[in-house]
């Protein structure tokens, strides 16, 4: 019953993304209401403009999520916003096919008996055509809302918050509770959602087109129950908003601080900002958990965040384009006075960790080929699949240069992207990973860490990058990010990272713990 | 007055109405009739502006219809048509009143009218939160006249209101129908394919053939003179017998029955008779004015050869004037069991005469003409 003390445990955080979750869905399809019924309408009055809004809102449809989603955030940045334009953008073409196919269906001497007794057209829009219609245009709303509610999940990604938090953050520390913690209530909202949308689709349909199975009385005696169910729904709905509408303060000394979508990040997030909040007057906005690397590096130069921890290696060969070098003072100094020039972010003192990628393997592995360094598989190579993240196949420094230094040769390459690749290798999928030096999952499966025999790996020490109009306005965060950097040695962060990952505890916790067993806080 | 001046209407190049002009009168009952597709539906909703002419003026009472506006136009009009005319989603009140609510008459005025309506056409008040498929096909064609006639408009326009009934409702509802218009001679027009329809109800008929108006006239005219092949077929031959007070007795009588003056002598009667083959003659004065009937069988023996017929001729028997219908005339065929009956007309001139072979010959014509 690990599962029952886990949502006990974390009920707090569960309750509060659920509302979230509500929040963000309610918004989104109400909004894409607002858009879709208007369109669905105009297009069946001009037919020039039906084939192609339909055929665009198909084809939206049709594109990945996650891509619309990469797509987007140049343009609106990240967060909620984002989030709920995606899903808007999914939900339209329900919305506006049914409108439109439901207009369409009233007969054409039905709209001229209107016409003829002198309806104006907006009166034969809102008087017969719309009260006629709304059976359809509501089954439409009712599957945009719960698909909404299952493509809401996907707000998590880039620091929209949402149920969809505990998933992948779950997915990513292969911790199948977490998971469940925020699978199960989304699938109970979608219920719930679908249920609410079932009753307002049955509380606009005409009275006498329900009367074909059942009686009269017993249709007003249904909707009399159907409209209490939906009034109680509405209050809770209500509720939910009010309870998330914070009072802001817009004169207080806010900063957002972010970080990508790892344990390590997650905590390293954590730990900046409560670190901050407890030493300065600065109240700190977090956005935890946000994305991968470019997602963040777009945020902070849009201004969405203002601060997060990078990896030098990460910015020099990823973000800057050069090829990878293990020089780590060049490296540094380049990164900071090229970040400086050309995206106006200030780069701080390195780290004490180096979280740097590795390849890491079974110990059975390790054993039956006796492999200790990068050089002892390269005999082995042909015979080994691996599975590395997508991001380690198409980066500089990643596989691509590592086999071509070491003569690799790998039998096959399935890219699986976070810890699921964990899973894949335990189950023999795959026989080789790669990882990060201070990854707690190595120690979580007991996995062997192969050396960089050839030092092809790149420095990766942790850097604080901070927006320089944010730097100069509170430059009391440099010095401590200096002071913080001090404690964060690989072994002090692979422990972190261990707790979290194996034991299963709150990214939170940890780094609070953390600063407070060293006096920090 | 719906006057139309040269009215034409073409989709595309497909002609459907051709240069029609014709007046629709006010307060009568005037039906377009013709097979689907003459032009007849597309000529009613240009009444009411649904339908725009190609060419050509519609005026009503002297106004221009372009200048109308078509919203207000419309409002001042009924407007029936099949039964899909009500609106599903709504009760059969929310249905009657939807046009008195938007012109913001007062709710009491509105409540006042709508059971009035509801009296005028025969239903009870509890079928008014009914919903139109709720119910029969008769009530819901009535709801629609109820619809069409709560605003009091001028004009009705009824686009075949009752093609889709079964025929006693159908009868039942052209009966109410011509009640309310004897009680308030509304201008009705009413488009059907249904000559008998067209008959029972018109006191004009517009009768269409592709575009073309081919004969606007009173129904009986149409029966008896119709102005070309395509009306006698469409109206039928048989037809006038679906509507015998239609046939006149003018239509059937001998126009010159064998005639003699009151003071001819019995011996030249007798003489006549004989000749003429008749059993009797028509006693007439110089000015063809009819005094009375000389039966053979009623004169007296050979003694009285020289007197005059005057002495001898029935003077009370009945008579019918020439407008009667043949309705009226078998009824007193058959009352008064007689085998000639003068017919008279307005200065009780001798005009014709029906006899007993007259009448059978009329009457069965039509199973003759069914056998052409």
């Amino acid at each position: 019953m690990e599962f029952i003390d886990y949502i006990i445990q974390n009920h707090e955080q569960i309750i509060s993304l659920f509302l979230e979750h509500i929040e963000l869905t309610f918004i989104a399809v109400g909004l894409s209401i607002l858009i879709g019924v208007p369109i669905g309408i105009l297009i069946s009055y001009i037919k020039k403009l039906d084939k192609p809004i339909l055929g665009l809102s198909s084809v939206i449809q049709a594109v990945p999520s996650m891509a619309l989603l990469g797509f987007l955030i140049p343009f609106v940045g990240i967060g909620t916003v984002p989030a709920i334009i995606v899903v808007i953008l999914y939900s339209l073409l329900p919305i506006i096919k049914n409108t439109y196919t439901g207009i369409n269906g009233i007969s054409d001497t039905m709209i001229e008996s209107a016409r003829g007794i002198g309806l104006t057209k907006s009166q034969i829009l809102f008087k017969i055509q719309i009260p006629q219609t709304l059976p359809v245009i509501m089954a439409g709303i009712r599957i945009s809302a719960v698909s909404a509610v299952g493509l809401m999940t996907m707000s998590a990604f880039i620091g929209g918050g949402g149920l969809g938090y505990l998933i992948f953050s779950g997915i990513r520390t292969v911790n199948n509770y977490q998971i469940l913690a925020g699978a199960i209530p989304a699938c109970i909202l979608a219920l719930i959602v679908d249920y609410f949308f079932g009753l307002i689709e049955k509380l606009v349909t005409p009275v006498s087109l329900q009367m074909k199975e059942i009686s009269r009385e017993e249709v007003l005696k249904k909707r009399k129950k159907q409209k209490i169910m939906l009034v109680i729904i509405l209050l809770l709905v209500g509720l939910v908003f009010l309870s998330t509408i914070k009072v802001s303060d817009v004169n207080a000394k806010t900063i957002t601080v972010s970080g990508k979508d790892f344990t390590e990040q997650n905590i390293l997030c954590e730990m900046t900002a409560d670190y901050i909040e407890a030493n300065t007057d600065i109240k700190v906005n977090r956005k935890c958990n946000l994305g991968g690397a470019q997602v963040v590096f777009s945020a902070i130069q849009r201004g969405d965040i203002d601060l997060y921890i990078d990896y030098l290696g990460t910015d020099y060969t990823d973000i800057l384009k050069y090829s990878p070098i293990s020089d780590v003072n060049k490296v540094y100094e380049t990164v900071k006075s090229e970040f400086n020039s050309k995206y106006n972010l200030a780069v701080l003192n390195q780290m004490s960790f180096n979280n740097t990628y590795a390849l890491a393997v079974r110990s059975d592995t390790a054993s039956k080929y006796n492999l200790k360094t990068i050089s002892d598989l390269v005999p082995y190579s042909s015979q080994l699949k691996i599975s590395p993240t997508l991001e380690f196949v198409n980066r500089e420094d990643g596989l691509s240069g590592l086999s071509k230094v070491y003569g690799l040769n790998f039998a096959d390459v399935i890219a699986i992207d976070g810890s699921p690749r964990y899973t894949a290798l335990m189950n023999d999928n795959s026989q080789v990973i790669d990882a990060f030096t201070t990854d707690g999952l190595l120690q979580k499966f007991g996995l062997v860490v192969l050396e960089d025999d050839k030092n092809f790996f790149p420095p990766y020490y942790a850097v604080p990058v901070i927006r320089n109009s944010v730097l100069d306005e509170y430059p009391e965060i440099e010095e401590l990010m200096n002071n913080l950097g001090g404690y964060l040695t690989n072994e002090s962060v692979q422990a972190l990272n261990y707790k979290v990952d194996e034991l299963g505890e709150n990214p939170e916790t940890v780094a609070n713990e953390f600063l407070k067993e060293n006096d920090l806080i | 007055m719906i006057e139309f001046k040269k009215v034409s209407k073409a989709y595309k190049n497909n002609l459907v109405l051709k240069d029609i002009s014709f007046q629709i009168e006010t307060g009568k009952f005037t039906v377009l009739i013709g097979e689907s597709g003459c032009g007849k539906t597309t000529l009613l909703k240009m009444i009411n502006k649904l339908i725009t002419p190609t060419k050509g003026d519609i005026f009503i009472d002297g106004k221009d219809l372009k200048t109308l506006d078509e919203i207000k136009l419309r409002r001042g009009m009924g407007y029936v048509i099949q039964q899909t005319g009500l609106f599903p989603h709504l009760t059969v009140r929310e249905n009657i009143t939807i046009i008195p609510k938007i012109l913001k008459i007062s709710e009491k005025q509105i409540e006042s009218d709508t059971l009035k309506m509801m009296d005028m056409i025969g239903l009870d008040e509890s079928l008014l939160d009914r919903y139109p498929n709720e119910l029969s096909g008769g009530q819901g064609q009535r709801i629609g006249i109820a619809r069409a006639f709560i605003t009091n408009p001028d004009i009705i326009l009824m686009d075949e209101p009752f093609s889709a009934l079964d025929p006693m409702s159908r009868v039942a509802l052209q009966d109410e129908l011509l009640k309310l218009q004897n009680r308030l001679h509304k201008t009705i027009v009413f488009v059907t394919h249904d000559m008998d329809e067209a008959i029972k109800l018109a006191d004009k008929i517009a009768i269409f053939d592709n575009g073309e108006l081919v004969q606007y006239d009173v129904p009986e005219n149409i029966l008896k003179h119709p102005a070309n092949d395509f009306v006698k077929t469409f109206v039928g031959k048989k037809r006038i017998w679906t509507s015998p007070k239609y046939i006149k007795v003018s239509d059937i009588m001998i126009d010159k029955p064998v005639t003699c003056f009151p003071n001819y002598t019995v011996f030249y009667c007798l003489n006549k008779m004989k000749m003429m083959k008749v059993d009797s003659l028509m006693v007439i004065d110089e000015n063809k004015k009819f005094l009375g009937v000389l039966y053979a069988e009623s004169l007296p023996d050979k003694s009285s050869l020289k007197k005059e017929a005057s002495e001898y001729m029935l003077k009370d028997i009945p008579t019918v004037k020439k407008e009667d219908s043949i309705v009226e005339l078998a009824k007193l065929v058959t009352e008064s069991r007689l085998s000639n009956i003068p017919v008279l007309d307005d200065d009780n001139n001798l005009c014709g005469l029906i006899t007993r072979s007259s009448l059978i010959m009329a009457l069965s014509q039509q199973f003759l003409e069914e056998e052409e």
